[in-house]
C-alpha cells in the first residue's frame, strides 16, 4: 500500500497532516542535510516524535560527509537510535560503513537522486539499503521495471521541485564577491532564480547553505496522472516536496493526492482542484526520455 | 619515496600511444558502450586490445572506464563486455554504478574495479566501504584538500587516485542534472551539454541581479595542480590523474610530458619549484584559465571562471613529426604556419629545439612559402633524428 511522505513547515504544521491520516514525514536535521524548508535540531525530532505512535519519521542525513564530520555524526546517530529512530535517508557510503562500525540498526534510505536509476544496481545494494529514492530523471516506464525487478522499499518524487545540482562551491557568495555585488540572502527560505540566456524555459531556482550550491527546478513535478500506476504497482512512498511553496498550496495539493489516494475523489477531480491550486508544474522525465549516444544528441539537435 | 602512477586520458588509439610515450605509467580509455563523454572517439575491442598490447609491451598499463549510471535498458551485454576485457587483460576498469562490481562478482570476472569520481568519495568510511566490496583503488573526490587527502591516505591500504589536471564538473560528480533538465542530455551516461558553463541571468524575485556585463555562469577554471605535485608525492597517492579523453594530441604531449618532468626531477633531485619551462609548457597547452581547485582548502571566486575572455584556445601546435632521417623531418600539418615562424620542436624523449622556419618543402619537395592545409604532408630540413610522434609548435610571442 502507497504512503505518502510530505514535509513539514514547523511543528505545528504537523497537525495539518495528521488529521488528512499523513504520518510519513521527512525532516531535515540541521548540519546534517541539505537544508529545505525546516531544518531541525535534534532535541525537536523528539518532539514531533513523540506526538503518535505512528508517526514514522525519515531523518534526512543527505549530505557528503569529510572526516571531520564523523565524530558529530556517531554520536548523533547514537542519539538517534536511543530516540528510537529507524529510518534514516544518506547519500553516503561513508554512513552505512560507521553505523555497521557503532553496531546501530536504523532502516537506510539510499536517499540518491542521481543514482538510482536500474534494478539491478538496487538490487544489489539491497544488501546494504533498505529502500531507494529513485532518480527523478528516469521515467514511469523505468520505474515500474524497477519495482517488478526488486523487493527493495522504493520512493518516488510525486509533487514539488525537484534537485537538479548540487555542488561544494558557493557559487552565489563568489559571484556576488567577484562582481563586488552587496550580498543579499540567497539560503533556502529565500531562493535566487538562474534563466538561461538562450533559452528562458530553462528557469530555476538557486540557493546556498553552509555546505554549498543547489539548483532546483522551477517548476513543480506533479505525478497525479501517473498516481494509478504508481499505487497498483505498490511504489512504497510517495514523495511530496514543500520547497519554495506556500504552506497553504502545499496543503492543498497534499489533500488532493491523499484524497485520490484514499479513492474519495477521482482523478478528474483531482485535476481539476488542482488547477485552483495555481503553481506552474510539468510531469518532468516521467513520460520523457534522454538521449547521450552522440548520434542520438545530433539527430535531437538536428545536426 | 614511492613513485606515483602518472595517469593520463586517451580518446583514441593514437592518444594512447602518445600519452604513453610521452611519460604517461597508465592511462584510461573509453570502449565503445558504457562509458561517459559520448563525443570522445573511444575504442573498439579490437582498439582496446592494441592498446594493451602497446602499453604491456612497455610494462605500463591501461584502464578502461565503464563509468555510466545505468539505466534498465542499458544493462544488456554488460557481462559480456566486461568478460571481454578481462580476456583482453586490462589492467582494471574505473566504475561508478555498482551493477558494475555485481556482474564482476555474480560471474567471477577477473577484473580490478576502480571506484569513479562520479561517487564522490570525500571520507575514510566511505573509502573502506568501497573496498570491502573489493575494489583496488577509489578515484577521490575533487573536492577534498590536501590535509583531508593526507588523512585519507594515513587510513586506508587501498590505492587512491588523484585529479591534478584538467577540467572538472563544478558540481559534485555525478550529482548535476542541469545538462537533463535543460537540453534532454543525459550527463550521467555521457551526454551532457556542459550547461554550467552557460551564461544565466540571476533574479531575485523579479528583480534582475545581473547584467549584460556580468551574467551569472557556474563555469570552473581548470585544474592545475603542477607546483602541488612535490607535496602530493610526499603524501604517498598512488595516482595523479589528468583529464581530458576529448582533448588533442597536443594537449596531451605536452601536458603529459611536464608533469613526468616535474615528477622525476622531485624524486631524482628532491627539487620543490616546478621550472619555469614545465610551467610554460602547461600555461601553452592551456585553453581556460587555471586554478588549484580545492587543494589548500576552499578559495571561493578563485576557483570560478566569470570571463569568457579568459578562455584562449590554442593555436600553437602546427605539426606532428611522423619521421626523421638526419636531413629532413616528415611532418602532418596541424595547423597554418610560413617561412620565417619561430618554432619549437619537443618530442617524447625529451627532446628539445627551437629554430626558425628556413624553408618548407611539399610532398614532392618543392619548395613552399606556407603550409595552409591541414594533415597535408611537408618536409623541413633537419639535421638530427628525433622521434617519431614528436611535435612542433608555433613560437607565438
Ligand atoms: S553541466 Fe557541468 S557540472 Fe553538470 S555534469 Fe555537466 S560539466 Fe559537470
Amino acid at each position: 500500500m502507497s504512503k505518502l511522505l510530505i514535509d513539514l513547515y514547523d511543528f505545528d504544521s504537523i497537525n495539518d497532516y495528521l488529521a488528512l491520516n499523513i504520518k510519513s514525514f521527512i525532516i531535515n536535521l540541521q548540519e546534517f542535510s541539505t537544508e529545505k524548508t525546516l531544518n531541525v535540531f535534534l532535541e525537536q525530532v523528539e518532539i514531533i516524535n513523540d506526538l503518535d505512535d505512528e508517526i514514522e519519521l525519515f531523518i534526512n542525513l543527505d549530505r557528503l560527509y569529510y572526516n571531520d564530520d564523523f565524530n558529530s555524526l556517531s554520536s548523533i546517530l547514537k542519539k538517534l537510535n536511543k530516540l528510537k529512530i529507524r529510518k534514516l535517508i544518506i547519500n553516503d557510503a561513508g554512513v552505512v560503513e560507521l553505523i555497521k562500525e557503532l553496531g546501530l540498526k536504523f532502516e537506510l534510505i539510499n536517499g540518491s537522486n542521481t543514482l538510482n536509476t536500474n534494478y539491478q544496481t538496487i538490487e544489489f545494494l539491497s544488501n546494504y539499503y533498505r529502500g531507494f529514492y529513485l532518480s527523478n530523471e528516469i521515467n514511469l516506464n523505468e520505474i515500474l521495471k524497477i519495482r517488478d525487478n526488486t523487493n527493495a522499499m522504493l520512493m518516488v518524487q510525486v509533487f514539488g521541485k525537484q534537485l537538479m545540482f548540487s555542488s561544494k562551491r558557493k557559487l552565489l557568495t563568489s559571484y556576488f564577491q567577484f562582481h563586488h555585488l552587496d550580498l543579499i540572502d540567497f539560503n533556502s527560505q529565500n531562493p535566487l532564480i538562474i534563466k538561461d540566456l538562450n533559452d528562458i524555459n530553462n528557469k530555476s531556482y538557486i540557493y546556498e547553505d553552509s555546505n554549498g550550491t543547489y539548483v532546483t527546478t522551477y517548476k513543480n513535478v506533479n505525478a497525479l496522472d501517473y498516481l494509478y500506476d504508481f499505487i497498483v504497482n505498490d511504489i512504497d512512498y510517495l514523495y511530496l516536496s514543500n520547497l519554495f511553496i506556500d504552506r497553504n498550496s502545499y496543503l492543498r495539493v497534499v489533500n488532493i493526492f491523499s484524497s485520490l489516494l484514499e479513492q474519495t475523489i477521482n482523478l478528474d477531480m483531482a485535476k481539476s482542484m488542482f488547477k485552483d491550486v495555481n503553481l506552474e508544474v510539468s510531469s518532468s522525465f516521467l513520460n520523457d526520455e534522454t538521449v547521450f549516444n552522440l548520434e542520438d544528441i545530433k539527430k535531437m539537435e538536428g545536426i | 619515496m614511492k613513485k606515483p602512477e602518472l595517469l593520463a586520458p586517451a580518446g583514441d588509439l593514437n592518444k594512447l600511444k602518445i600519452a604513453l610515450l610521452y611519460g604517461a605509467d597508465a592511462v584510461y580509455i573509453g570502449g565503445k558502450q558504457f562509458s561517459l563523454r559520448s563525443a570522445a572517439s573511444n575504442f573498439s575491442l579490437e582498439d582496446i586490445k592494441e592498446g594493451v598490447l602497446f602499453a604491456h609491451y612497455y610494462s605500463k598499463k591501461v584502464y578502461v572506464v565503464v563509468n555510466i549510471i545505468f539505466h534498465n535498458d542499458n544493462l544488456v551485454g554488460l557481462k559480456e563486455y566486461l568478460d571481454e576485457l578481462s580476456e583482453i587483460r586490462v589492467d582494471g576498469i574505473i566504475c561508478a554504478d555498482m551493477v558494475v562490481v555485481d556482474t564482476i562478482k555474480k560471474y567471477h570476472i577477473n577484473l580490478n574495479y576502480h571506484i569513479s569520481t562520479q561517487q564522490s568519495i570525500t571520507n575514510s568510511y566511505a573509502i573502506k566501504f568501497y573496498k570491502n566490496l573489493g575494489a583496488s583503488r577509489v578515484v577521490l573526490a575533487r573536492e577534498i584538500s590536501f590535509d583531508q587527502l593526507k588523512e585519507l591516505k594515513e587510513n586506508t591500504d587501498i590505492e587512491l587516485e588523484y585529479f591534478v589536471h584538467g577540467a572538472m564538473c563544478v558540481a559534485y560528480s555525478g550529482r548535476c542534472m542541469l545538462s537533463n533538465y535543460y537540453s534532454k542530455r543525459d550527463s550521467n551516461r555521457g551526454g551532457c551539454s556542459q550547461s554550467c558553463r552557460w551564461n544565466y541571468q540571476l533574479f531575485n524575485d523579479d528583480n534582475e541581479i545581473s547584467n549584460k556585463d556580468n551574467y551569472f555562469t557556474m563555469s570552473s577554471k581548470d585544474l592545475n595542480l603542477a607546483s602541488y605535485l612535490y607535496l602530493l608525492i610526499a603524501s604517498g597517492i598512488d595516482s595523479l590523474k589528468i583529464e581530458g579523453r576529448m582533448k588533442s594530441i597536443y594537449y596531451l604531449a605536452t601536458v603529459v610530458s611536464s608533469y613526468r618532468n616535474i615528477i622525476d626531477e622531485y624524486l631524482a633531485n628532491g627539487i620543490e619549484q616546478v621550472r619555469d619551462f614545465n610551467i610554460d609548457n602547461l600555461n601553452k597547452a592551456a585553453n581556460r584559465a587555471t586554478g588549484n581547485g580545492f587543494i589548500d582548502g576552499y578559495h571561493y571566486e578563485d576557483i570560478q571562471l566569470y570571463n569568457n575572455r579568459e578562455e584562449h584556445p590554442t593555436k600553437e601546435f602546427i605539426g606532428l613529426v611522423l619521421d626523421s632521417d638526419g636531413e629532413y623531418l616528415k611532418i602532418e600539418q596541424r595547423n597554418n604556419f610560413k617561412v620565417n615562424d619561430d618554432v619549437e620542436l619537443f618530442g617524447p624523449n625529451k627532446e628539445f629545439y627551437s629554430f626558425k622556419v628556413m624553408e618548407i618543402f611539399d610532398e614532392n619537395k618543392n619548395s613552399i612559402e606556407v603550409a595552409p592545409h591541414p594533415q597535408q604532408i611537408i618536409y623541413l630540413k633537419f639535421d638530427k633524428k628525433v622521434s617519431p610522434y614528436s611535435m612542433l609548435r608555433k613560437v607565438i610571442s
